[in-house]
């Protein structure tokens, strides 16, 4: 039998190498085998996901943005600044409290099985960004999340939710003033044409997630479920290098392009996104307690 | 209340709230325009609303346009029958448009719209009263057109039955 | 239960060899939807239904049921979408509220003396519209709408008129912008800006041979020829022509100075038409529910065509058509110009099943590698790929040029279909022009600076 895994990556991209180095590894360990549809040809991340819920597809990866409209407990890996550095990213997410996450869509139809690393959002636009006032009165395009606009908000940007196919028109006649996203994305959509500085504020990592069907899941043998565990564990190093293979190469193909890179002053974005940590802790209590695991975490 | 009555008010009802969607997708879609530029305020949910009432139009439409016969076929074989044949003709298109809205609008529609709603899947930027909307709610668009396409189906089909048996008394 | 296991024994299936699951979705695909279009079943109905059956090969009927409900929400799930039922309402609205028989007057004084002149102003108002929109059905439905009360007027005949239409809307998918290159852009990791740079020639070729077509064809198909000579004085004709005129420079300013996107500018296309045609008093508020609903039936027969046939496109995807559909061109011949000549054969003949948008992201990936290889330039085949699929939108069974065409203009798409014909054969010329001569596409874009 065929497990389908969906996503709408292109195939140059690093993360779709690192799910066809799944899909091969894990159908040599099982019974069945796993075939990557890329592109979105089965469907965007809200139809994949749904498609995963009901059990028609075995596997997808999706955002953990996208995934706060499936189950709240994703919500708190979009807050900004959420990691002091690399590594605290890394013990979250690869931790106990990523496990949790992970797991706590169980009755929703889906399980997520890896958090797979997806990079951090900065902004690009004309001007470089070097603290929160050089976005003053700039209109920046964001994914439609309350969240996401909370952030923009805070920086005294105005925040525009367009939709993604509309995007590279409206950077391009002004329609809005700039957008964040990661590396990859930021080259593989060619937004980088008529935006040329890439400032890197890294203000949320939001990082991809690859999610099982929970009935899919529950079909295999306890064997089996480990096997492909350990495959993900090999896929998350696998995933780290083509990761940052593809962007130094981006980088330097940018730069031949002239973009031009900023270091931003983040204690100055850190400071101003106070009041979103706020309005978070009182709208969303029952997470408290894991927001202070996450800080507490070494 | 008599029959066309009732169909009378069935298709008054659903060309209204169809003319109201479609101006309200225009007012949701200027209003994007006016709060992003003249107000500088963008509201953050008139790309998702715009987007439902699209779907509501396109599908409880798809209904509306099958009940005044409007739906674009290639006619190729029907002109080259006889009257009755043509009417058994109607009778099978028809049987057949009713069984794929009953299996696909009215079945997997409603099992979609419950899926969703089961599994609490919200729309991102559209609140209601500060809860965010479920969006299996939109889905129920397919079943209720399904019902809709079944009723107009087999008020055709019925109309096809009365045609054949009048032309044979007038034959006789 | 699925169709497969329902047919054949479970021992039968262990020893079918794997050509029978590579041949069996695309039989009963096209042969479900074949029967159905023949017998008259609507459009969008068989489209629907042959999705369905190919699901069902694999997938038991209830979980095909549900995937092809979903397919069909998810298909209308686009922002982009929207400027097809706002270009229809301003369309309306600017018929019933005198603007379009102003436009058209200052037209018929720029046009007026040629023969056949409200068909050449039709072809060359989709040009421009082309370049304010990215959407050929909105083109088709805007244009098409205002043109035919005038045409009418002036004794075209219908379904000739639907005809160049509709073969001439798509011209705005490679004049830019267009969201089609765009989409391409992305899945082929190419320059937006040099595409759409590259479309301009190949979308005005185009449109040219169009034009060449009515001066052909004009006659045959009873053309008025006569010309057309307008009672008022042409000052008058302009000066009556501004406000309306005002709409282009307002749609076409606001998208060039970021006031609104090209999709948001249909919407404001609605406003200033209602505002005018209540200027002119000859729009009521009264009129403006009928509006409406002509609109929404107008728009709905086109959207749930494209609902559908976004479930056959899923259908066709999960049978893995498209890779079989590849394979073959592979393994026929390994002379270059049989294979270009292959795919766009291919292209062709998917552009008819199939809507654009699903056609480029699934057949760029796999025909992309294979042009390249035969030292195709990715701008290059990026509006080769395009123009096939812009002839394809033209086409029975899934043309939605073609369906908006015939919607607007109320004619019938088997009266359409056949004057139709000699004009794609005219596009199939210009696409061989574009694919033999390289040039055509690539001298701009290379005279801007771009390097393959
Ligand atoms: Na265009
Ligand atoms: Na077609």
């Amino acid at each position: 039998k065929t497990i389908k895994l969906s996503h709408i990556l292109p195939t140059e991209h690093p993360v779709h190498q690192s799910l066809e180095w799944f899909a091969e590894e894990t159908s040599g360990e099982i019974k069945d085998r796993i075939k990557v549809y890329p592109n979105g040809t089965l469907g965007s991340e809200t139809t994949s996901m749904q498609m995963v819920q009901n059990g028609t597809i075995g596997l997808t990866k999706v955002s953990a943005a996208l995934l706060e409209s499936f189950s709240e407990s994703y919500k708190i890996l979009s807050l900004p600044y959420l990691y002091r550095d690399l590594d605290h990213y890394y013990s979250v997410v690869n931790g106990p409290i990523g496990k949790e996450i992970l797991e706590s869509s169980r009755d929703k139809g889906f399980i997520g099985l890896a958090f797979m690393d997806a990079g951090a959002r900065s902004f690009y636009t004309d001007k470089p960004i070097v603290t929160p006032a050089d976005l003053a009165g700039m209109k920046i395009r964001v994914q439609n999340s309350p969240l996401a606009i909370d952030i923009i908000k805070s920086l005294g940007a105005t925040p525009v939710p367009l939709p993604y196919g509309e995007l590279y028109s409206a950077l391009q006649q002004g329609v809005v003033d700039g957008a964040e996203n990661n590396i990859p994305s930021y080259y593989s959509s060619r937004h980088f044409e008529v935006k040329k500085f890439y400032s890197y504020d890294r203000h949320t990592m939001v990082p991809d997630v690859l999610v099982v069907s929970t009935d899919v899941w529950n079909g295999f043998t306890d064997e089996e479920r480990s096997k492909i565990r350990n495959v993900i564990m090999k896929t998350n190093d696998v995933q780290k290098k083509n990761w940052s293979d593809y962007v130094s190469k981006a980088k330097v193909d940018l730069a031949a392009k002239g973009v031009t890179f900023v270091e931003s002053d983040t204690p100055t974005f850190q400071a101003a996104v106070t009041p979103v940590y706020d309005k978070f802790k009182a709208e969303y209590p029952q997470f408290g307690d894991m927001l202070i695991d996450i800080q507490n975490t070494k | 209340m008599s029959f066309s009555n009732l169909n009378q008010a069935v298709n008054r009802a659903l060309s209204s709230i169809l003319i109201f969607f479609m101006g309200a997708m225009v007012v949701t879609v200027v209003w994007q325009v006016f709060t992003r530029f003249v107000t500088n305020d963008p509201s953050v949910f008139t790309d998702e609303l715009s987007r439902y009432l699209l779907i509501w139009i396109g599908i409880l439409g798809g209904a509306y346009t099958y009940a005044v016969k409007r739906h674009l076929a290639l006619e190729l074989l029907m002109p080259h029958l006889s009257f009755t044949k043509q009417q058994v003709l109607c009778i099978f298109i028809n049987l057949l448009i009713v069984a794929f809205s009953s299996i696909t609008f009215v079945y997997g529609g409603s099992a979609y719209v419950l899926n969703t709603l089961e599994h609490q899947q919200v729309s991102p930027g559209l609140s209601i009263a500060g809860h965010q909307l479920l969006i299996g709610y939109v889905y129920a668009v397919v079943p209720i057109a399904g019902l809709l396409i079944n009723y107009y189906g087999v008020l055709d089909i019925s109309d096809s039955f009365v045609k054949i048996l009048t032309a044979k008394k007038g034959s006789k | 239960m699925t169709l497969l296991e329902l047919i054949f024994s479970p021992e039968y299936l262990e020893v079918m060899p794997d050509f029978f699951y590579d041949v069996l979705p695309i039989a009963i695909l096209f042969g479900t939807l074949a029967v159905l279009l023949l017998i008259g079943m609507p459009i969008a109905f068989a489209i629907g239904s042959a999705a369905l059956f190919t699901i069902f090969i694999d997938f038991p009927l209830d979980k095909a049921a549900i995937l092809v409900s979903q397919q069909m929400v998810n298909g209308l799930n686009s922002f982009g979408l929207l400027a097809l039922p706002f270009f229809i309402v301003a369309g309306n609205l600017m018929n019933r509220g005198g603007l379009a028989v102003r436009l058209i007057n200052f037209a018929m004084l720029l046009g007026g003396r040629l023969p056949g002149s409200l068909s050449h102003v039709n072809v060359i108002a989709n040009m421009m519209f082309g370049s304010l929109s990215g959407s050929a059905v909105a083109s088709a439905a805007a244009v098409g709408g205002i043109m035919k009360p005038l045409q009418d007027k002036h004794g075209y005949p219908t379904a000739f008129s639907s005809a160049i239409n509709v073969a001439s809307c798509p011209t705005g998918l490679l004049i830019p912008p267009s969201n089609i290159l765009i989409l391409y852009a992305l899945v082929s990791s190419t320059s937006v800006q040099y595409l759409f740079i590259a479309g301009y020639i190949p979308g005005l070729l185009m449109g040219l041979g169009i034009m060449i077509g009515i001066f052909l064809l004009g006659k045959r198909y009873k053309i008025p020829q006569q010309k057309i000579v307008l009672e008022q004085r042409p000052l008058n004709v302009i000066f009556d022509a501004l406000p309306s005129l005002l709409l282009v420079v307002i749609i076409m300013g606001g998208i060039v100075g970021g006031v609104f996107t090209a999709t948001e500018a249909s919407a404001i296309a609605v406003v200033y038409s209602l505002f005018l045609g209540f200027a002119y008093k000859e729009l009521k508020v009264k009129a403006l529910p009928s509006i409406l609903l002509d609109s929404v039936l107008t728009t709905s027969i086109v959207l749930l065509m494209i609902a559908t046939s976004s479930a056959m496109s899923w259908a066709m995807a999960n049978a893995d058509i498209p890779n079989a559909i590849a394979e073959f061109v592979l393994n026929y011949s390994s002379n270059p110009i049989v294979i270009m000549l292959l795919m766009n054969v291919v292209l062709l003949v998917v552009g008819t099943f199939m809507d654009m948008s699903p056609a480029v992201l699934i057949f760029t990936p796999i025909f992309l590698p294979i042009a390249i290889l035969l030292g195709v330039d990715p701008v290059h085949f990026g509006i080769i790929l395009v123009f096939n699929l812009c002839i394809g939108i033209c086409t029975p069974p899934v043309g939605t040029a073609l369906f908006v065409g015939c919607s607007v203009s109320g004619a019938k798409i088997g009266e359409v279909v056949p004057k139709l014909l000699p004009l794609f054969l005219i596009m199939v010329t210009t696409l061989a022009l574009i694919v033999a001569f390289p040039a055509l596409t690539m001298w701009l874009p290379e005279l801007a600076g771009y390097k393959s």
